[in-house]
Order: structure tokens, then C-alpha cells, then sequence
């Protein structure tokens, strides 16, 4: 917990004062003291889910008062600090007892090394030792198969479990309950939106279907087309669009008349040319004849 | 003068052609157009004489059928204001420019008026003898190229 932690949203419950201090992780688990300190965590994590789930039940849903429209935003009270001194409690007493268990674990595997060494106390013990290993490795495979079986059974019964929850849930009041601003201003929506594939969602669309079902007739029926089509027309100079296109067909003609014309005009003379002999060709160009000063001079 | 100014050719024989000097169907067509238009003129001023002496004179529309000669004169007369009037201007007439023609002089100049005169002269007086002389010519010119040394040339480009 830093300062800079963000502040709560409104309407949600102050953060807790309470410091979670680091922990050297802990090693695993071996002998009589490292099942116990398992059990024993599992059984204080349990307990305090237990203690924290109980104290907010009665603090919101004690029978015959309502609760608070301003809950969230309310101190804790008194009982809610009840299930973290437990858990603090409990905590301290675990500590206690595992260095009690690991002296005496300790000691007792020292007696048992001992015994084991002594001629002959040793081999029943050793034979024990070996029994015990034996019963112990047939307790652990047994136990992974129960491990198996029981994770098989939760998996099925999770669904089953879920839907008859929510079944009980009240989802209108829970979802007065939420901070749906809160939610929703949270949430970055054009980061959303660029990940939404939009030409993907448009091919999954059947568009003919949609308009299919459009009543044409009906729309056009409510659209007053009179005062539109004075504004198109009103926009549009028709009369630039005829004469772009009568003038287009025009030049097209006095082009192919042009050409036509060219074309005699190199007949006639390759047959003249032929009657008279001819073998040079015709001196046709021009020098000096630039068309483009003509073209400046008459835009001048 | 950007290339976009200049009306876009689409036939690859008349790109080919453009600059060259033009024979003599080209010339022709073009002529007939101004020999048309100049008896339209000659036929426009007798119906303006005709409509003045409708409003002012006697008050009856006759369109008058002057001689021969007359007309003759009269066309002579027209024809030489008319070319005149386009070769020393543009380089065209509205027959040439129809057909995409341009009267320039051999150095692939424009004319100049006096020269444009003299050669309407020929061009009026001769016509179509004039032109005939374009056959057979190598440099494809009639006569009054010859006597006042113009040439005719495909030109499309605007204007034309």
C-alpha cells in the first residue's frame, strides 16, 4: 500500500489500514511440523473467509433494519475488526505451536536415529521405518487417485452448483448495487473499438435479408419527393451536363470527319504520285511551326 | 500553356499527322464550309436591306434578286472581308477550323494582314482553280500559297 494507490470511486468502501508485512517464503513442507503448518494455514484461511463472510452478513442484512443507501461509504464498524484479530491471533498461536512441533519432531527423529544405530534395538525400528514407508507411499498413490476423482466430481459439480446460485440471485438488486459509472469510466472505449473486428461483424450481416424486409413502398410513400426533386434539380445545371454531352458527340463527328478527310487526302495523293512517276516523298512538314505559340497568342 | 489545354487527340493517324501540311480533301471541305457561310452573309445583308425597306419604305417585304454580277460582286467582295478577317486573326476561318486547319506562312509564322489580303484576293478571284494546283503539288500548295508563300497545316489544337 503506497500513496499513490488510486483513490476509491464513489461509492465504494474506504481501503483497510491493515499492512500485510513481507514474509520470507516459507520451505516446503517436510516430516510432522510441515503437514501441520498446511493444515494449519488451510484451517486459518478458511476461518477468516468464514469470519469475514459472517461479520459483512450481519453487518448489511440484520433482520428488521434496512441497509444504508450510503453502506459503501461508511466506516467500518467494530465487528468488522473482529475476524483480522482472530486471523492475528490464530496466526500467533500456529507460530507457537510449529517450534513447539519442529523441537519436538526434532528430538524425536534424533531418539529414532539413535534407536536405529543400537544393535539391537535397531533393526525393529529399522523394519518399522521400513513398514511405515511402505504404507506411506501406498497412501500417497491412493491419495492422488482420491485427488483425481474428487477434482473430476468438483468440475462437474461447479456448473451445476453456479446455476442453482444464481438461480437464487436477485440480479435486479445486484445490479443496483454496482457502480455501473464507475465501471463504464473506467473503461477505455476506443482501445475497445479498435479491437472490434467491423468488417468481420459486416460479413457476418445478411444485408438482402435486411432489406428484404424493408417495405419500400411505405417509405417512399412517407418522403415528400415534390420539394426534393426541385432541389436537386435547383443544384444540378442540367444544362451544362446536355451541352457537355451534345458537345462531346459534335466533336466526335468533326473528329471522324477529320480523319476521313485526312485519310483522302494521302489516297489522292499516293495516286497522283503514281501517275506521275513519283518516288520521293512529299515534303510535308513545316519547320519552324510551333502550334503551341499559336495556342499562347490566342489566349492572350 | 499546359498540356491540358489542348484538346486531347484520340485517333493515333491524326496525332500523327498534326504539323504537316494538309491535302487537298481537307482544304476543300474546309472551303465549301466558307464558301457556304459567305453566301449566307450575301443572303443575311439582302434580308436586312429587305426588312429595312419593310419598316422604313414602302412597308412590303421583297426580298431583292439583285443580277448576277451583282451577286458575284457581292460574294467577291464578302469572301475577301471574310478570309481576310480569319487569316490575319487566328489563322483560320470558321471552314478551316471546322476541319482543323491552320493557314500559316512557310516559316510557320502567322500572316500578317497585308499578306492575308493578297491572299484572299487569289483565293476569291481563282477559288477553286487555286486549290486544284494542290494535287500535284509537292508541298501540297495551291496557288496562292505559292504567290504569297503560306502553307496549310493540320492544327487541332484549341480552336480548331
Amino acid at each position: 500500500m503506497n500513496d499513490r494507490s488510486p483513490s476509491p470511486p464513489d461509492g465504494a468502501p474506504p481501503p483497510s489500514r491493515a499492512v500485510v508485512p513481507y514474509t520470507r517464503p516459507e520451505p516446503p513442507a517436510i516430516g510432522f511440523t510441515g503437514l501441520l503448518r498446511r493444515a494449519t494455514d488451510l484451517g486459518l484461511g478458511a476461518a477468516s473467509i468464514a469470519a469475514s463472510a459472517a461479520v459483512d452478513a450481519i453487518e448489511r442484512f440484520v433482520p428488521g433494519e434496512p441497509v444504508p443507501a450510503d453502506y459503501h461509504s461508511a466506516e467500518p464498524g467494530v465487528v468488522s475488526l473482529v475476524p483480522g484479530a482472530l486471523m492475528g491471533a490464530g496466526l500467533v498461536a500456529q507460530r507457537r505451536m510449529l517450534d513447539v512441533s519442529a523441537r519436538v519432531e526434532r528430538r524425536v527423529t534424533q531418539a529414532a536415529g539413535t534407536l536405529a544405530r543400537t544393535p539391537f534395538v535397531g533393526a525393529p525400528v529399522r523394519a518399522t521405518q521400513g513398514y511405515l514407508e511402505r504404507w506411506s507411499d501406498l497412501g500417497e498413490v491412493e491419495q492422488s487417485r482420491n485427488r483425481a476423482l474428487v477434482t473430476e466430481f468438483v468440475r462437474r459439480l461447479a456448473p451445476e452448483l453456479a446455476t442453482a446460485v444464481i438461480a437464487q440471485l436477485d440480479m435486479d438488486t445486484l445490479m443496483t448495487q454496482l457502480p455501473i459509472d464507475s465501471i463504464v469510466a473506467t473503461v477505455d472505449i476506443d482501445a475497445l473499438l479498435e479491437r472490434v473486428n467491423v468488417e468481420r461483424i459486416i460479413d457476418r450481416v445478411d444485408v438482402n435479408a435486411i432489406v428484404g424486409r424493408v417495405d419500400v413502398q411505405a417509405i417512399m410513400g412517407g418522403v415528400d419527393i415534390a420539394p426534393m426533386a426541385e432541389d436537386i434539380i435547383a443544384t444540378v445545371d442540367i444544362g451544362a451536363i446536355v451541352r457537355q454531352s451534345t458537345g462531346s458527340i459534335t466533336g466526335d463527328m468533326v473528329d471522324g470527319g477529320r480523319v476521313t478527310a485526312m485519310r483522302i487526302d494521302g489516297f489522292s495523293d499516293r495516286v497522283v504520285d503514281k501517275i506521275l512517276l513519283r518516288k520521293k516523298p512529299r515534303k510535308l512538314e513545316v519547320p519552324g511551326f510551333d502550334p503551341m505559340a499559336f495556342v499562347e497568342a490566342e489566349g492572350e | 500553356m499546359t498540356a491540358t489545354q489542348i484538346s486531347p487527340i484520340r485517333s493515333a493517324h491524326a496525332r500523327e499527322l498534326q504539323g504537316q501540311r494538309a491535302g487537298i480533301a481537307s482544304r476543300l471541305t474546309a472551303d465549301a464550309i466558307d464558301w457556304g457561310i459567305v453566301i449566307a452573309i450575301y443572303i443575311g445583308i439582302l434580308i436586312a436591306v429587305a426588312l429595312v425597306e419593310y419598316f422604313v419604305g414602302s412597308g412590303k417585304f421583297d426580298v431583292s434578286r439583285p443580277p448576277a454580277a451583282v451577286t458575284l460582286t457581292g460574294e467577291w467582295v464578302i469572301a475577301v472581308l471574310y478570309l481576310t478577317a480569319g487569316w490575319a486573326g487566328t489563322g483560320r476561318t470558321v471552314g478551316k477550323s471546322i476541319m482543323g486547319l491552320r493557314v500559316i506562312t512557310n516559316a510557320g509564322l502567322p500572316l500578317r494582314p497585308r499578306r492575308s489580303f493578297f491572299r484572299a484576293l487569289i483565293c476569291a478571284t481563282l477559288g477553286a482553280l487555286a486549290l486544284g494546283w494542290v494535287i500535284v503539288s509537292r508541298r501540297r500548295a495551291g496557288i496562292h500559297d505559292i504567290a504569297v508563300r503560306t502553307s496549310v497545316v493540320y492544327d487541332w489544337t484549341k480552336g480548331a
